[in-house]
């Protein structure tokens, strides 16, 4: 029995129980989520937010959890049901992937690869296709529009995301997450969010386009489109989008706080905590935008990317290269 | 399995087999309603859209059509109270005011002074609650969710107010023929006065943290302009005649109660754009609150309905047209009696109905963004146009 | 924004005045022009109120024993004075040509009149059900029975029930003088 243990690759076990780990720890991050949204709207709206179930409403995400566990399962008629039900678990996979390249801490990380942060872009680019497919396969007019619009707006802003990466990239010479976060000094001006003020900006604002976030939550614009490519999926299926919005958002916070925030550097405390503690500051950030402004135009939105973002992180990724090569 | 039908089903209803013969190959037709967050009841448009831009727009109305014109026929007057206020939900009193001063000036009713003013008042708070409502909801239209928990929050409080009097805090039916129901205390002056110096400190907040934002000017400026010219050939009044530089107001235009005793300004702004509509209603309330003060000051004292006020009117043959100003523009009642203890016709000009009737020239070539915003922007009350 | 009106100069004071409480004459009517016009005169009349710059407010139509007596509301946003056009309409052949080719905003309270008397307008884009189902079957809902039905001598007593040629000098007058400025100085 041992000897059949120890014939497995210890890689292997170790992403086997990461992977446990990483699903307790989305399943945890969402049901906190969900709880901080919440309260946090409520805060700025002048309400108390949710109040009856538990103290202070803390087991109110865990009913939300059960009433969407026990609603029904509807597949409307005419919709490609295989497509239609692939869709949200597309949605999700991903999702979880790109959790085994994050390094929470010093040495709390699943693999440390070379490539984490390519790997960590190209499995969160898989989510459009996901929207895309819940939105065709939905047989609804508002879902068709809300894919076409999460297609058009995922393909602009991968683009200045990526230069602006790059130019993180260019300045350590690695796309290793872990020695990114170890190449940062243990206090705010060493992190690269002072050498790179400009590419902190554009990432985060395509940090909350990319994840669907307010103001640029076109493809769920609800006021538009009634809820766009996830107007259809009941139960369930809603619920592994709602899961992904927040395990992408979180993927998202990590990626902010490793490139720009020193990851999990810090002073005195161990790291992991000041890595959960920056990704829970850029996180509330995201919720506070997501409660203050109107939403954007889609036209404008496109402006936005085209006109000002692509633009600017060229000239970001130009303005380092040159820094570099004196 | 079959692709996606992009059409819409040849067994379409009436409306959109109607909407049909014109359709192009590309297109794309939309059904916005009558179950849509964005239309505010249920306002159905049929959308003809090519990618997201509006080719044709057409509304189809009558989901909540309770034929109060019919009921005004069958009932007597006092039974009629009710019904008015019903239709337009949001600024109920000027509804109920409608009738019962169409009925009064038929018959020569004598209103008394304070009853009056307490009319005036109460409706103008009335006027406050409905532009508050319409601002919470325009801007959730617009994404964002906020604004309308601080709406509701003062709306709240002034039908907090309001209830202490009228007995109701949204379909109020208060006045009567010759005065109104009951007489406001000291507790209402009071609190009213409170909270209109609460008003105008929240003004400044919603200006702060609504109006100035960038997010939200870009998606109202220079958007669903309605030239003045459009404006008069479909009907329009109210804030979206203000809105495109036409200060008319019936308080004005035609005086009635005394209205004629205040000063108070008709904000007008020539942009004709979305922006122009909202900031005609964002200034209306800051000039209720002003008539509100100044009436307070000058409540006189006396009866709060005539003590002669018939219980069963009987009004002498004729005809009479009485217009108001409500929230949504003018409010106009065509009574025709023949002497009997019911109308023999009466007709409500719902505001709303001529403002919704330009929508389809306006939304032309717009997107569905943009389409949204101008039918906030339009502040539609669906029971009043259904009536 | 700096467009506002002028104050209307009046003593303030009385409310209303009313004398007697069952006078036979209404006080106050709310036009300050009405007339009736023959059923082909509607258009060339209709035009002449829109090159005077007048709005529709709306189309008010009632069931009469002559048979449809369809009242058409004008204001005036320079000038406010409201203007009744009236038009009655045979019985048997309730047909009146629609307005909606000058004002587009008359559509839409013509509908509403087709869906409530069942009168027809000539030359509408679109004469289908607005407010009704479509599929509602029966006479149209605001039709009166016929012991209900008063005639134009009982509403309107006192006054001539004929049509005014749009093109006499008598309606041009009554355009011109529309005006509810005497009602607001005697308020």
């Amino acid at each position: 029995m041992i000897e059949a243990i120890e014939a497995i690759p210890a890689q292997f076990i170790v992403i086997f129980v990461g992977f446990l780990a990483i699903l307790a720890f989305v399943g945890l991050n969402a049901v906190l989520l969900v709880y901080l949204e919440r309260k946090i709207a409520g805060f700025i709206h002048r309400r108390p937010g949710p109040y009856e179930v538990g103290p202070h409403g803390i087991l109110q995400p865990i009913a939300d959890g059960l009433k969407l566990v026990g609603k029904q399962i509807f597949t409307p008629t005419g919709a490609d049901s295989y497509l239609f039900w692939l869709a949200p678990m597309i949605s999700i996979a991903p999702a979880l992937v790109c959790f085994i390249a994050i390094p929470f801490g010093p040495h709390l990380q699943i693999i440390n690869t070379n490539v984490g942060l390519i790997l960590i872009l190209a499995f969160t680019g898989i989510n459009v296709l996901a929207l895309c497919i819940a939105g065709w396969t939905s047989q609804n007019k508002y879902s068709l529009l809300g894919a076409a619009r999460d297609i058009s707006q995922s393909v602009a802003y991968e683009i200045p995301l990526l230069i602006t990466v790059l130019s993180v990239v260019f300045m350590t010479g690695t796309f290793n997450l872990f020695d990114i976060a170890a190449g940062q000094g243990a206090w705010p001006w060493q992190w690269y969010i002072v050498y790179q003020p400009l590419a902190f900006v554009l990432f985060f604002i395509c940090v909350l386009a990319e994840t669907n976030r307010a103001p640029f939550d076109l493809p769920e614009a609800e006021s538009e489109l009634t809820a766009g490519f996830h107007t259809e999926y009941s139960g369930m299926g809603f619920a592994m989008f709602f899961l992904a919005e927040y395990a992408y958002m979180v993927v998202a916070s990590c990626i902010v706080a490793i490139l720009f925030l020193g990851g999990f550097q810090g002073p005195i405390a161990p790291g992991v905590w000041w890595f959960l503690a920056k990704v829970y500051i850029v996180l509330l950030v995201m919720i506070w935008i997501r409660w203050t402004f109107p939403r954007v135009r889609f036209d404008q939105l496109l402006n936005i990317c085209w006109k000002w973002l692509i633009p600017l992180a060229v000239l970001n990724l130009l303005i380092t290269l040159a820094v570099i090569a004196l | 399995m079959s692709s996606m039908d992009l059409r819409l089903d040849t067994s379409g209803d009436y409306y959109a087999r109607k909407f049909q013969p014109t359709k192009r190959e590309d297109t794309l037709i939309l059904n916005m309603g009558p179950q849509h967050p964005s239309t505010h009841g249920v306002l159905r448009i049929l959308l003809e859209i090519e990618g997201e831009y509006i080719l044709r727009a057409d509304p189809v109305l009558g989901y909540v059509h309770r034929m109060h014109e019919k009921m005004g026929e069958v009932m007597s007057y006092p039974q009629y109270y009710p019904n008015p206020p019903r239709t337009d939900y949001l600024h109920a009193l000027a509804w109920n005011w409608a009738h019962v001063a169409a009925v009064e000036r038929l018959m020569g009713i004598e209103v008394p002074e304070r009853a009056e003013y307490i009319r005036v008042i109460t409706c103008e708070l009335n006027r406050i609650t409905s532009h508050l409502l319409w601002w919470g909801a325009y801007l959730l239209d617009l994404g964002a969710f906020t604004p309308i928990m601080y709406s509701f929050d003062d709306r709240e409080r002034i039908q907090d107010i309001l209830q202490r009097i009228t007995g109701s805090r949204l379909t109020y039916c208060y006045y009567r023929f010759g005065g109104v129901s009951d007489d406001i205390d000291d507790r209402f002056v009071e609190d009213t006065r409170r909270h209109c110096a609460v008003m105008k400190e929240r003004f400044k907040m919603f200006k702060s943290l609504v109006t100035d934002n960038f997010i939200l000017r870009k998606r109202v400026e220079e958007i669903g302009e309605i030239p003045l010219e459009t404006c008069r050939k479909y009907g329009a009044t109210g804030p979206v005649l203000r809105g495109s530089g036409k200060a008319y107001d019936v308080r004005r235009a035609e005086p009635y109660s005394v209205y004629d005793r205040f000063d108070f300004n008709i904000p007008a702004y020539d942009t004709c754009d979305a922006m122009g509509r909202y900031l005609v209603r964002m200034d209306e309330m800051q000039e209720s609150i002003k008539i509100i003060e100044q009436a307070l000051d000058t409540l006189p004292e006396g009866d709060y309905i005539h003590p002669k006020a018939p219980k069963r009117p009987k009004p002498p043959v004729g005809d009479i047209y009485f217009a108001l100003e409500g929230a949504r523009g003018k409010i106009g009642i065509h009574l025709v009696s023949d002497g009997g203890k019911s109308p023999y016709r009466i007709k409500l000009r719902a505001p709303g109905y001529s403002n919704l009737s330009l929508f389809s020239e306006v939304a032309q070539g717009t997107l569905i963004s943009d389409a949204v915003s101008i039918l906030g922007s339009l502040d539609l009350v669906i029971p009043e146009i259904d009536r | 924004m700096d467009e506002k009106k002028a104050k209307p100069e009046k003593p303030a004071g009385v409310v209303k005045a009313a004398k007697q409480e069952e006078s036979a004459e209404p006080i106050y009517t709310g036009y300050d022009s009405d007339c009736f016009i023959e059923r082909q005169d509607l258009l060339n009349a209709v035009q002449k109120l829109d090159q005077a710059g007048f709005f529709l407010e709306d189309v008010s139509c009632m069931h009469i024993t002559e048979g449809f007596h369809l009242v058409y509301h004008f204001d005036r946003f320079d000038q406010p004075g409201r203007m009744g056009l009236r038009v009655v309409l045979d019985r048997e052949n309730p047909e009146v040509d629609s307005i909606s080719e000058i004002y587009p905003g008359a559509s839409w309270h013509e509908r509403e009149c087709f869906d409530f008397f069942g009168v027809r307008f000539t030359g509408h884009p679109n004469l289908i059900p607005l407010l009704l189902d479509p599929d509602f079957e029966g006479p149209p809902p605001l039709l009166k029975e016929e012991s209900a039905l008063k005639d134009l001598n009982h509403l309107y007593p006192d006054r001539g029930h004929t049509g005014i040629s749009p093109e006499s000098a008598d309606f041009t007058r009554e355009i011109n003088n529309c005006s509810n400025q005497k009602s607001r100085n005697k308020s």
